[in-house]
């Protein structure tokens, strides 16, 4: 943390030196830290996941290097980073940052990612594990499906700079160190990565003056210090101070002494004959309870007969519980835990959300379709963490209800063909509903045909209002699909 | 009357008065001595597995600190997610055997003291009243007479106990809901994890079957399946609690339906 404030200190100071006249002092031999690289980066898409991955040639610097991703953005992203040197995993960090570094709050990405309806549906279809199955679309969008490859997440890089960062990951390279070391960063869900920069600082620490004066300097420093020891030791030791003596006189009175030692021997003596008369009372308790299996001091309520079938029950319950181990009233405290330990296992396992371990696998490649109207907003297929594992979400058009209503959709210029006869596959869910498929104009394309697929209403009782093709005029609105309540 | 009514709950209180109406009620007038018992257990154990399925929907509760000596006020927050509640409950029968003293040494040490101090406070009393105070002879009186009574219920003789009581026992085993536990929801199975939760999927799939109910709602366990009875209320409970626009009035307002599985001992008692 240090390093980074301090980095980030130099990183503001650079490029100010010149403003201000040089002061004529003794300039004072150090080790100090020279940005040998600050990149800023952004990524292509302004939605994005990752694994995005920035690599950085380590100098071999004598006096070591650092390298440190930091973040400029207006909003809240979440990130997972690790630092590989030589490919070695050496430092990892797992947090969501904003503008003051890292909150307690949720990523901002509501723009970039699925709402709770959109994953239903991939809940059940299955598939993900990098092989693209199971995507889910919207009613009324043009369903891309993806393709087998993969592109990578890109960064470009930008010319302006940031001018406030925040510290998200860094590693100090030790003289004998890597070559190469490279920074991974990605997040589980799409991050809304508009105005969002990442910047990488490359750090190298060298002595402000030639190596040669330097080590000369080193040499010197040493030498005094020898010779400062030196001196401590020739020395004469400092004079001896006898601490004063506090005297403490006691005055023992053989007497009383005497009296002491004669009661503790009392008392040890009676202690021993209470235990004997104990033990002897006890004998004799026995053997006249033994004698009288009448006597109801000795055996309580119904004499020794009852007390004998009471230990009889006694048994009987041991033998039970013998042959019963199932049963909770045989269990002992021992078995309690046990059991309890291994039931609340299973709830702390089903509470605990489980998180990937490494980045999710590079996007998928798909094309936008055509627009579905003026202000429809295109959110790009991603990675979605479920059930343990990656599951590709295809993109979608999110089309706003004002231009339905105004008829700022899609405009064709002739009539769509008739719809094609779809069978329909097993449905994922009972609840599921059947939308079918229709005809959206590709502009250059022509007629593009939209399968039909399963989806879950967002809400009861709502009804799916299959999209439509109005005459206006010469041309032909589309009216896009929609939940509507009965 | 006023007195009477008086004398009445003073002698509640009185030790002899007290036995004597025990005695009267046919209610237990001492209590047991020198008690053994032992439990044996009876064989014909059985767990029942109660699954509760929530028609309401319930919120955290937020308290916010009262201002300049306020009161602390509380609302509503953020809803508790859905989730079904177990309880795994194992029900059997204990012969117990139960052997004990009454009217014992205890009995004795306690009447003969009331005895002593409810004579002492009678005579105080007695000797204090005057013609201007005539109460001290009425109470000193029920003390006197109450004195005699637990003077001569000092000397019932002891008596042995010996009982035997076939108790049922019910002990509660655990809340996590067991594993193979599923939600049938008119027809489809959706499988119900340690907490209760059935997934968004799950959740999804109840709404729809609220709002339109298409076969049986299940809880399903090992194969056996138990009905979690949907009536107009039950309905409308959850519908009312999951969708503003629900106009329908139930008659009750059942916060849960639950179904109960009988098992054989030790089904879910393993660890």
């Amino acid at each position: 943390m240090v390093r980074a404030r301090s980095l980030l200190l130099l990183l503001a100071g650079c490029g100010g030196s010149s403003a201000h006249p040089a002061i004529p002092e003794a300039k004072k031999i150090a080790i100090e830290a020279n940005v040998a690289e600050l990149s800023w980066y952004r990524a292509v898409s302004t939605c994005a996941q990752g694994p995005f991955e920035v690599s950085v040639d380590a100098t071999g610097s004598k006096y070591g290097e650092d390298v440190e991703l930091q973040l400029h953005t207006p909003r809240a992203v979440a990130l997972d980073a690790v630092v590989l040197a030589d490919g070695a995993e050496v430092a990892r960090t797992h947090a969501v940052y904003d503008s003051g570094g890292t909150t307690t709050q949720k990523p901002a990405n509501a723009r970039c990612i699925a709402d709770a309806h959109e994953r239903l549906v991939i809940g059940r279809i299955g598939g993900g594990g990098g092989t693209g199955g199971g995507s889910a679309v919207t009613p009324g969008t043009l369903v891309v499906p993806p393709e087998q490859s993969s592109v990578t997440a890109r960064l470009e890089r930008v010319t302006e700079t940031a001018t406030t960062a925040t510290s998200i990951v860094s590693f100090h390279v030790p003289h004998v160190g890597a070559k190469r070391i490279t920074i991974k960063f990605w997040s589980i869900d799409p991050n809304d990565l508009l105005d969002v920069h990442f910047g990488i600082a490359h750090v190298v620490w060298r002595p402000n003056v030639p190596e040669p004066e330097y080590e000369a300097y080193l040499a010197a420093e040493a030498d005094r210090e020898r010779r400062r020891e030196l001196e401590i030791a020739a020395r004469p030791p400092p004079p001896n101070v006898t601490p004063a003596h506090r005297v403490v006189v006691t005055v023992v009175d053989p007497r009383v002494e005497e009296a002491r030692a004669r009661a503790e021997a009392e008392r040890v003596r009676r202690a021993e004959i209470n235990a004997a008369l104990e033990v002897e009372r006890g004998r004799r308790r026995e053997a006249f309870c033994a004698a009288h299996h009448d006597d109801r001091g000795c055996w309580g309520p119904g004499g020794y007969q009852l007390h004998a079938a009471l230990d009889e029950k006694r048994a009987a319950k041991a033998a039970y519980c013998a042959q019963h181990a199932e049963d909770a009233r045989c269990w002992s405290d021992a078995d309690w835990q046990t059991r309890r330990d291994a039931w609340n296992k299973r709830v702390h396992a089903a509470r605990v959300v489980v998180r990937p371990e490494g980045p999710p696998p590079a996007p998928l490649a798909e094309t936008a379709p055509p627009k579905l109207s003026e202000h429809a907003e295109w959110r790009p297929g991603y990675w979605q963490w479920t059930e343990a594992q990656w599951v590709w979400l295809a993109g979608q058009w999110r089309v706003p209800e004002a231009d339905i209503v105004a008829e700022k959709t899609t405009i064709a210029p002739v009539e769509p063909p008739p719809p094609q006869v779809e069978a329909a596959p097993v449905a994922p869910v009972r609840a599921a509903v059947w939308i079918a498929g229709f005809w959206q104009w590709g502009g250059n394309v022509g007629w593009v045909w939209i399968p039909g697929s399963w989806q879950l209403r967002p809400e009861p009782r709502v009804e799916w209002r299959a999209p439509v093709w109005r005459v206006r005029g010469t041309v032909h609105v589309l009216v896009p699909g929609a939940w509507e309540r009965r | 009357m006023r007195r009477l009514l008086a004398l009445a709950l003073i002698g509640t209180s009185g030790c002899g008065m007290t036995w004597i109406t025990t005695q009267a009620t046919g209610t237990q007038g001492a209590w047991d001595e020198h008690v053994r018992e032992e439990a044996v257990p009876l064989p014909g154990v059985t767990e029942q597995l109660k699954v509760e399925l929530p028609l309401a929907v319930a919120y955290e509760q937020v308290e916010t600190p009262g201002v300049n000596g306020a009161a602390a006020t509380h609302h509503d927050g953020a809803a508790i997610p859905f989730a079904l509640a177990c309880s795994v409950t194992q029900s059997g029968k204990n012969r117990v055997f139960h052997s004990a003293f009454r009217y014992g040494s205890q009995w004795k040490k306690e009447t003969g003291i009331a005895f002593l101090l409810e004579g002492g406070l009678a005579a105080l009393l007695i000797g204090t009243a005057s013609a201007a105070h005539p109460n001290g002879y009425i109470y000193g009186t029920f003390f006197a007479l109450d004195a005699l009574v637990a003077g001569s219920i000092f000397f019932i003789p002891r008596k042995e106990i010996f009982r035997q009581d076939d108790v049922l026992v019910s002990t509660p085993i655990r809340t996590d809901c067991p594993e193979n536990l599923a939600l049938d929801i008119g027809g489809e199975r959706y499988p119900i994890d340690a907490v209760g939760k059935i997934g968004e999927v799950g959740e999804q799939a109840l709404n729809e079957w609220m709002a339109a109910p298409k076969g049986p709602l299940l809880a399903n366990f090992d194969g056996k399946s138990m009905e979690l009875e949907i009536g107009a209320n039950e309905q409308c409970t959850w519908l009312r609690a999951h969708d503003r626009a629900a106009t329908c009035q139930p008659a009750l307002a059942p916060r849960a339906t639950s179904a109960e599985f009988t098992l054989a001992a030790g089904t879910l008692a393993v660890p």
